[in-house]
């Protein structure tokens, strides 16, 4: 193709047409459409297998997805295997939970977090829910509230922060919010009010 | 076939040489329609893939953001751009091909005129937000009426031409045509059954899953027929045209013809894999995609090997550099089309942006490519020009379409890969790794860039195409001469049974196939039949029984109908356009149940008028966004300003929601409607007639939540508000499934239906 082929030779099959076209030679039906004529070749022998495997392969489809092992119907979901506290028990979160140092250092992480711009600059709830109240949508347990900062809620409308804290940062920061909370005495008024469809009372008894 | 060629002349007659001109006139007007839609449809393209990446190009208007501009862009490109080289096409060979003018010229010009003022209506409507919503479908119900007017029309003047023929076997390129004729017609009609509420609004007669599965039967064979068929046929005129080559294989034509007609109206459920929809159809869906894949390649190889002994004149005709390059896109997306159609590449590929890769591959490598290769051939010869203007502009469009389109495909595949596999990627706990949305988005906003620079390349050489057809136009000569030319009269056969026998008669299995096959082409009326039997059974099968399988399926009892102002927000969101980058169905995927919550079920959407599923998740799935985000004023802040809630988003702006009061004044003659037959939602009489005043006892109430925040505390009318309908039915969404099945015998007693006999 590189060179354009003499006059002659272009109407010889070259070797790379061969393999395009197994058999039969190129018959001209006897009418011309608008001077469009048609050979009468067979088809492609490769055409051929490919329509017929793809039928068998549709066959095979269906008796493997409903009549063999294939799976179908409602997805069975594996419960995730959580390890809820970042690989601290509940128990061991709370003994630190009564670490005023582990309070201290986690208040000052609130600003790296960016807890203020949702949770408003008192952390008495904006966009996001109010932290210094009785009522927590996800449960008052450390491991809750670990697990709530760490892989974030709402797809994201309250952020991960795994990749921006390290475990013991995360743990004192949920230590700073038990310790404030601890200190108010369960404040509610006047802050933001909590949603009773959404948040329960759960008090943080330790 | 000397028997039958006998019978073209039977003894005795003399049919005498007739002389006619070809219509020219009409093939030239839809041809500069072709180029002028085509670069205003790709601009608009490059815009809407501009705002992808840069969403303050929406400027906060309403008429110019992506949710609004995208329907519009799939329209100018589908039935602008590619409809209009359709009739280009078709009216300059099919009249050569039957050695007649058309039908009719007043049709013709009826036709052409009315396409237009279609389109004109679409460019107009759709940027209002007028839209049904439904992909490939969305204009509004008069305008719908107009195409199927339009429409008919054209297909009376194919027919008719083909009635009033000189020649007497119809060659291929016709049957694909007469499929296309046949099945947009069929698919426009069955796909717009639609109840009227104004002039430009309506409410779907189906609801939620049979809307869906008819939507993706017409959506998917708009592909089939409009975007394939009449192509397939262009190719067959075309391409042996510009080789000097005889077709490679009659039988090859034969067999993909059918086949293809036959499957491919099987293959729409793929569309809905691992949704709500039965099972059964969705294994339809994917098997008949399995075997499409034959019937497709049978087309590309039938055009590849016509050009044997011919592929030096690839290297100097654009007009077969074009075509070539379109067949082998053709082969390569159908490729694409089987392999995605299959349950689990579609698990991952669904929603992202592959599919849009793939959707463009088969519009800007096949469609689009044929299309310029078929107008570089016509134009010099309808202008009286020895060639184009300039043959190496041409050249150098090709290079610039080709490079665009690997641009653009490689930049969507890589784009859609990611996106799939951050959706579904779970760490070692059983968690989503990727939770937070912004973290897919920003991942594939550099491919987002890439793929505006492959479309600018396109939009470039499109241009090029228009300022090179302009230039041979304008060096015409001044009074354009007819084509005059002669043809014997073709006379009509006496008798029937003769030629079936003669055919029936030959020794060799093949002659008698081919025989009887050349009977198929020589009546019309045969060919008309069989195909439309072929079209019809997959449809038939698929769809009539979702229909009754739909009222037998037992109901969710806690699902009920919307409220005045959820509605009202539902009709909102659809103006807007949301479903064009938000889902509302969650798959039966363990990834998507992580994400968003139980997957979706078919009795959720029954009152769902049209069904907005979606397509694609620009945006996460919105299937239970009002268990994920109750919130009322978190979607005001991030309707009004995405960016102030969710750093990064690439949503646009949507200000005037906060800002412009609702339109209650047909919120009761929507009820009405809904209530009416052949709808029948369970709306009371009394639920009509208070509908404005229950929409705005909701709204108070959303209204009171919101101002709970300080900065919304003293906005005036923040009731009145339309983002207030927005939220309340965001607020809703997902909610009645699972919901404690509360005082039953109130609920039903509120909700008798009016027209269900109270």
């Amino acid at each position: 193709m590189a060179k354009p082929r003499a006059p002659t030779s272009s109407q010889e099959p070259t070797v790379s047409d061969h393999a395009l076209q197994p058999q039969g030679p190129d018959q001209p039906r006897e009418h011309a459409f608008d001077g469009i004529e048609e050979y009468d070749n067979n088809l492609p022998v490769w055409w051929v297998m490919m329509l017929y495997l793809s039928v068998a392969a549709a066959l095979i489809y269906v008796l493997h997805f409903h009549f063999g092992p294939g799976l179908l119907g409602p997805p069975t979901l594996p419960p995730p295997k959580r390890i809820d506290g970042n690989g601290y028990t509940e128990a061991q979160l709370r003994a630190f939970s009564k670490d005023p140092a582990r309070g201290a250092h986690g208040k000052m992480l609130t600003s790296k977090a960016l807890c203020v711009t949702c949770h408003g600059p008192e952390l008495t709830g904006l966009v996001g829910p109010n932290l210094r109240d009785r009522w927590w949508i996800y449960g008052s347990n450390m491991t809750d509230i670990v697990l709530t900062i760490s892989k974030g809620r709402l797809n994201g409308a309250m952020p991960a922060q795994e990749k921006n804290l390290s475990k013991d940062d995360i743990a004192d920061l949920a230590c700073y919010l038990v310790q404030l909370t601890r200190a108010e005495g369960f404040k509610d008024s006047p802050f933001k009010k909590p949603d009773p469809k959404r948040e329960k009372e759960t008090p943080i008894d330790y | 076939m000397t028997a039958t060629a006998a019978h073209d002349h039977p003894p005795g007659a003399n049919p005498a040489l007739e002389t006619f001109a070809y219509d020219n006139r009409i093939v030239r007007d839809f041809i500069i329609a072709t180029v002028g839609w085509g670069v205003v449809g790709m601009a608009v393209g490059v815009l809407i893939a501009s705002q992808l990446a840069f969403p303050a190009l929406s400027f906060d208007l309403p008429w110019l953001t992506f949710g609004r501009l995208r329907p519009l862009h799939t329209n100018a490109v589908v039935f602008a751009f590619a409809g209009n080289a359709v009739f280009a096409g078709v009216y300059y060979s099919l009249q050569r091909l039957l050695k007649a003018r058309m039908f009719s010229d007043v049709i013709s010009r009826f036709h052409f005129w009315g396409w237009q003022a279609i389109i004109v209506a679409a460019v107009i409507t759709l940027p209002m937000g007028i839209t049904t919503s439904k992909e490939y479908a969305e204009l509004e119900w008069p305008i719908d009426i107009a195409i199927a007017v339009v429409w008919i029309s054209f297909a009376i003047n194919f027919f008719g031409t083909i009635w009033k023929r000189r020649e007497r076997h119809l060659y291929v390129a016709i049957w694909f045509y007469m499929a296309t004729v046949i099945g947009i017609a069929m698919l426009h009609v069955v796909n717009s059954f639609e109840m009227p509420v104004t002039l430009t609004k309506s409410y779907s007669v189906y609801a939620g899953i049979q809307d869906a599965l008819v939507q993706w039967w017409y959506g998917h064979n708009a592909v089939a027929f409009l975007l394939t068929t009449p192509f397939l046929g262009l190719m067959y005129y075309f391409l042996p045209k510009a080789a000097e080559r005889p077709v490679y294989s009659y039988r090859l034509s034969i067999v993909h013809y059918w086949s293809l007609i036959f499957v491919y109206i099987w293959a729409g459920p793929h569309h809905l894999l691992n949704s709500s929809l039965p099972e059964w159809a969705q294994t339809l869906g994917v098997v008949f995609s399995i075997m499409l894949i034959g019937p497709s390649w049978g087309g590309m190889i039938n055009g590849l090997l016509t050009l044997r002994g011919a592929w030096d004149k690839v290297r100097t005709s654009p007009v077969l550099k074009f075509l070539v390059a379109g067949v082998t896109f053709y082969g390569m997306s159908t490729f694409e089309g089987c392999l995605l159609a299959l349950r689990d590449v579609n698990a991952l590929s669904h929603d992202t942006d592959w599919t849009i890769g793939h959707v463009h591959n088969g519009a800007l490598g096949w469609v689009a490519l044929i299309t310029f290769g078929s107008i570089y051939w016509m134009v010099p010869k309808l202008y009286k020009r020895e060639a184009l203007w300039s043959t190496q502009m041409a050249n150098v469009h090709f290079w610039l379409a080709t490079i665009g389109i690997a641009l653009y495909a490689v930049a969507m595949w890589i784009a859609g890969i990611t996106e799939g596999a951050m959706q579904m990627a779970f760490d070692k706990d059983g968690h989503l790794v990727y939770r937070d949305w912004m973290e897919i988005v920003r991942a594939i906003l550099p491919f987002y860039h890439t793929r505006i620079a492959g479309g600018v390349l396109f939009l470039t050489g499109a241009i090029l195409c228009a300022i090179n057809v302009w230039k041979t136009i304008s060096t015409a000569p001044a009074p354009l001469a007819d084509e005059v030319v002669q043809a014997p009269k073709l006379l009509r056969d006496a008798a029937y049974s003769p030629l079936i026998t003669d055919a029936l008669a030959k020794p060799d299995l093949r002659e008698r196939g081919n025989a009887l096959h050349g009977l198929v082409e020589r009546w019309p009326s045969l060919m008309i039949t069989l195909s439309v039997i072929a079209l019809v059974i997959g449809g038939a099968c698929e769809i009539i029984p979702t229909m009754i399988q739909g009222y037998l399926s037992p109901r969710i009892a806690t699902v009920t109908p919307y409220t005045p102002l959820e509605l009202t927000g539902r009709d909102l969101y659809i103006r807007e356009g949301c479903s064009n980058c938000h889902t509302q169905m969650i798959r039966t995927l363990r990834a998507d149940v992580e994400r968003y919550g139980d997957y979706t079920r078919a009795g959720e959407h029954i009152y769902d008028r049209p069904f907005l599923w979606g397509s694609k998740r620009t945006g996460p799935d919105l299937g239970r966004e009002g268990n994920l985000r109750p919130m009322a004023s978190w979607h005001y802040f991030h309707l009004e300003r995405p960016r102030s809630t969710s750093d990064g988003s690439i949503m646009p702006n949507f200000p005037w929601l906060c800002r412009d009061d609702m339109d209650l004044s047909t919120l009761s003659t929507k009820l009405a409607v809904l209530a009416a037959p052949p709808i029948f939602t369970p709306y009371s009489a009394e639920q009509i007639r208070t509908a404005v005043d229950d929409a705005r006892a909701q709204a108070k109430g959303i209204a009171d939540e919101l101002r709970k925040e300080a900065r919304l505390k003293d906005l005036p009318d923040l009731e009145k508000k339309e983002v207030v309908a927005v939220i309340a039915y965001l607020k809703r969404l997902g909610t009645d499934f699972g919901k404690a099945e509360a005082k039953p015998a109130a609920a039903t007693d509120k909700a008798a239906p009016v027209a269900g006999g109270k």
